[in-house]
């Protein structure tokens, strides 16, 4: 006879975490870290005024953008194979469009405060990596909260220090952010390679009853 | 017959039933799993598991699609407007009756 497990919450909890459950997403998100790592390193290599350094500052937004596109798909073609054939396909609803514009905005308006703040305090430049880290830590915290995923609290301890690092040493601010993109990549790594090879060592693909 | 006890006689027993109350609890947390997924978190036989979704397809609660995701094939499950609102009056009953009950 099954055994009823009562708590439904935890339930609800388990299947919204779902999405994370193979590490999949912490590596496809190390490696956009990894992509801008290697754009500030760029940009600290590169003589100021070149025409790489040019289209490299010019083609950032583009740079993300694709990159955070490539690694989507790149995580459903993977999931695809790997993930529902073990342990099954969910899909979770979309957000309204209110609540995209909302989160918009908010993302709009504290990207223009930070821009403002390094823009009026100059000295302040050399704390970018240390916000760069708390940002990171504060989005962990919340998603390991919600989800009940003790690994993203890990990452964001991760976060936090990593980002204080180049700060605290004095590092130049744009060699301190490719310091911290890398690092911080090499700690998705290693949590979603753990994640990955955990979910990989406890399920196997899915046999005709 | 108090308030209490009628709304407890008015529960949805389709609903109550623990197996269908796990599907119906999971399929309400996402926009929609598949067979093998609700197999796995239920723990249900496979058989058992298509004779509760069946009940819940019957009742209106839950629409059942079978299509592909890349090459795989897939049977998809998901909470219909009717099946989201009797969870939640049935969530709304137990939580008023547990509320109202002397610990």
């Amino acid at each position: 006879m099954m055994t009823m497990n009562p708590d439904f919450k935890k339930l609800q909890q388990r299947t919204k975490r779902y999405w994370y459950t193979d590490g999949l997403n912490e590596i496809a998100f190390g490696l956009i870290c990894l992509i801008l790592s290697l754009y500030f390193l760029a940009q600290v290599l590169l003589p100021q005024d070149s025409i790489l350094s040019n289209l490299l500052t010019a083609g950032f937004v583009l740079l993300v953008l694709g990159s955070a596109l490539l690694t989507r798909r790149i995580v459903t073609y993977v999931k695809e194979r790997l993930t529902y054939p073990r342990t099954g396909y969910v899909s979770y609803a979309k957000s309204g469009t209110r609540q995209r514009w909302v989160t918009a905005f908010l993302a709009m308006v504290f990207a223009a405060l930070i821009t403002a703040f390094f823009a009026t305090h100059p000295t302040s430049l050399a704390w970018m990596s240390a916000v760069s880290g708390s940002v990171f830590a504060a989005v962990w915290a919340v998603l390991g909260y919600r989800l009940g995923l003790p690994r993203f609290y890990f990452l964001a301890g991760a976060a936090l220090i990593l980002g204080a690092i180049p700060t605290l040493t004095g590092m130049q601010e744009i060699l301190g952010l490719a310091t911290f993109y890398g690092l911080i990549s090499l700690a998705m790594f290693v949590s979603g390679g753990l994640a990955l090879k955990s979910y990989l060592e406890h399920t196997h693909p899915a046999t005709e009853d | 017959m108090s308030e209490e006890r009628h709304s407890l006689t008015d529960i949805d027993r389709l609903i109550h039933e623990p197996a269908r109350l796990m599907i119906i609890a999971i399929l309400y947390a996402v926009e929609s799993a598949d067979f093998l997924y609700l197999k796995r978190e239920t723990q249900l036989t496979k058989g058992n598991l298509s004779s509760h979704l069946s009940r819940l397809e019957d009742a209106g609660y839950v629409e059942i699609e079978k299509t592909y995701q890349g090459k795989v094939p897939l049977t998809i499950c998901h909470l219909t407007q009717n099946g989201r609102q009797a969870f939640e009056t049935y969530r709304d009953q137990i939580k008023s009756f547990v509320d109202n009950t002397l610990v």
